[in-house]
């Protein structure tokens, strides 16, 4: 009763494993006992070890080849890193090309103390549109909005600002090692809450220097700079209010707030369209390895026509699925349709074959149906796995020519990344052939709510010919 | 290499020589992936539950136990946990497994008969656990460890990481169990029986 695996796919796997391997024992090194010895010589010679590690740490070399370990070393670089004060900004790049660089936000951080910081926003012209800012008088936050389109400050309480680096929350390339504003960075690629996510990370601290991303609006690059925290520095949270400006008791409505740079690329994903027909790249924002960045990458920015689709959607149409005889037997094709919600594009894609047969003990025919079923999010040209949707087959019609109709039950399993349609059974009688049109049925559920949110339909683009 | 020891060949991956442990994966994936299918009657999820298996192997690498050289029976045994929690276990592994190289679709398609196989198995393997399913899932891996993996009782013993008395008394209870709660007529390995 157990298939077997193919070879090729031993072999691939068999890569894989070798590949994580190195991975996997650098995450979990089993710790080894270390013995002290009381002699000097010991002590010393374990000095020089310390040294000759923590040297070898500082060089940025020891996981130069490895994405991940570099996104570690360089969480780890934010969150050590306090006595500082951090500078943000966040620049679009709107249009079709890359002429119209624009700085939206601009903001300052305190690393020391949390919740001193100050953030502005911009409008086209460069000019201040809100500039807030927030600092720590008797134990409590006081942080004050000035809105230049009002000409009022106001003031309030116990929220601060506070700017946290964006980095992938997982890496999955290293691109290579790139002069960003003249310093020596790392460029990684990667993923943030699954859409794509180029950083780039100064190679000797680690601290993050650049992170890019698309959004619906286009390009989005977030510039981060890390000053010694010193009282020039500082100052720079500090904003004098203009002259002339009316003091208000309310505070700033939350919607006139600015935002931190950054905050908007977290929680915004750009859909593609079609799979396999990219409309949207990360671009390289620094032009070459070892050159100095451009000011203006090139960008592809998605038609706002395909952005963004309530999830309210109406279900997807049956997709023809090909059949298509091989000598051998019949095998079917990768077939795929898609749907939104208002946050990406998903792939609903199935591999497989099917194929009638006849089966003599209880002298009916039966045939076997599509194979592998998976949804895919898809962002750009890249495609993965997703658990957000699940698809579940629920059955499989079957219409003869003679016009007998099959609602035939299958042996459909509970999915998650994964579904299949088993084998369904006709009972006609054998000897003529039977032409037959099929369609596999499947329910789409988002994983974290039970109730079906539409159905998918494969159907066979051509006739199955069954034949005793 | 082909020949030594699944303990030598442990020793020497560990020692940094990773394609040794490639070695014991060749050796030994065919019956996890097959053990991994009888538990989840999926073979799409058993492929990638087998690697899980593997890179959790690799990860407790300094925990292993082996049976007359054997590293097979830890294995089966690491298996058995990581299908218990399946979903769980490939949601744990979700990033690493993302990494697998694209698979060959257009070849994937071609291997029509292997697909076929893969499907009728999977019916097949469903009316089998469907039985088993009438078992305490302990009772079950018992079972299926004595019977489709043929493992003795020091073998099991190894897997579940139990006293080998609790294995034959368990087992004499599963067996009773199974032949009063469902039609399933199961050949035991001789030593297990």
């Amino acid at each position: 009763m157990t298939p077997h695996m193919s070879e090729s796919e031993i072999e691939r796997r068999k890569r894989h494993l070798l590949a994580e391997m190195t991975l996997i024992e650098n995450r979990h090194k089993v710790p080894k006992k270390r013995y002290l010895y009381s002699s000097a010589v010991a002590a010393a010679i374990l000095a020089i070890c310390l040294v000759a590690a923590l040297l070898q740490a500082n060089s940025g070399n020891a996981d130069i080849d490895n994405p991940e370990l570099i996104l570690v070393s360089s969480v780890k670089a934010v969150d050590s890193t306090t006595d500082v004060v951090l500078y943000a900004k966040e620049t679009h790049f709107e249009g079709n090309d890359s002429s119209s660089p624009r700085v939206v936000s601009e903001a300052w951080s305190d690393r020391k103390t949390p919740g001193v910081g100050r953030v502005k926003t911009l409008d086209s012209d460069g000019k201040s549109v809100v500039d807030s800012s927030a600092v720590i008088e008797d134990g409590k936050t006081v942080r004050q909005d000035i809105s230049y389109d009002t000409s009022t400050v106001h003031v309030s309480t116990d929220v601060g600002v506070e700017v946290k680096p964006l980095l992938p929350d997982q890496a999955t390339k290293l691109v290579g090692e790139e002069l960003i504003d003249n310093v020596e960075s790392l460029h990684i690629s990667g993923l943030n809450r699954d859409a794509p996510i180029e950083a780039w990370v100064n190679k000797v601290t680690r601290l993050p220097i650049r992170v890019a991303s698309m959004t619906k609006g286009g390009l989005v690059v977030l510039d981060y700079q890390w000053f010694q925290r010193t009282e020039q520095t500082l100052a720079t949270i500090n904003v004098a209010v203009p002259e002339n400006f009316i003091h208000s008791d309310e505070p700033l409505p939350s919607n006139k707030q600015p935002e931190i740079p950054g905050s908007d690329v977290a929680s915004v994903v750009v859909p593609g369209s079609e799979l396999n027909e990219a409309t949207a790249t990360i671009p390289n924002v620094a032009a070459s390895p070892t050159t100095v960045v451009s000011a203006s990458p090139p960008v592809v920015v998605i038609p706002s026509t395909t952005t963004t689709v309530a999830s309210t959607a109406p279900p997807p149409a049956p997709v023809p699925y090909d059949h298509t005889s091989t000598g051998k037997g019949l095998s079917g094709r990768v077939c795929q349709s898609h749907f939104y919600d208002a946050d990406s594009v998903y792939v609903v894609a199935c591999v497989g074959i099917w194929r009638p047969y006849f089966r003599s003990e209880n002298q009916t025919y039966s045939f076997t149906g599509v194979g592998d079923v998976s949804v895919y999010r898809v962002e750009g040209a890249k495609k993965w796995k997703t658990s957000k949707y699940l698809v579940k087959p629920s059955d499989i019609s079957l219409t003869l020519a003679n016009g007998s109709r099959y609602d035939t039950s299958c042996y459909c399993q509970p999915t998650l990344d994964y579904g299949s349609i088993d084998s369904a059974y006709v009972f006609e009688p054998p000897g003529e052939p039977h032409t037959a049109s099929a369609q596999f049925h499947f329910e789409i559920y988002k994983s974290d709510d039970p109730n079906s949110i539409g159905t998918f339909t494969v159907e066979t683009a051509n006739p199955v010919i069954f034949s005793g | 290499m082909k020949n030594d020891s699944d303990k030598s060949l442990w020793q020497r991956a560990i020692d940094g020589d990773h394609p040794a442990f490639g070695v014991i994966f060749e050796r030994h994936v065919k019956r996890i992936y097959e053990h991994c299918f009888r538990r989840v009657a999926s073979w799409s999820m058993a492929e990638d539950l087998t690697s899980v298996v593997f890179l959790e192997a690799w990860r407790k690498r300094e925990n292993v136990h082996f049976v007359n050289d054997s590293a097979l029976p830890w294995l089966l045994g690491v298996a058995t946990n990581i299908c218990r929690n399946a979903v769980r276990s490939l949601r744990s592994y979700k990033a690493t497994l993302s990494r697998l190289p694209e698979a060959d679709k257009a070849n994937d398609a071609l291997e029509s008969d292997l697909l076929l196989d893969r499907l009728h198995s999977e019916s097949e393997a469903k009316v089998v656990l469907e039985q088993l399913s009438r078992l305490s899932d302990d009772d079950r891996v018992l079972i299926e460890l004595a019977v489709f993996e043929g493992l003795g009782y020091e073998e099991i013993s190894t897997a579940l990481g139990i006293p080998i008395g609790t294995v034959r008394s368990r087992l004499s209870r599963a067996r009773g169990r199974l032949k009063e709660r469902t039609t399933l007529n199961l050949q035991f390995n001789e030593e297990a029986s």
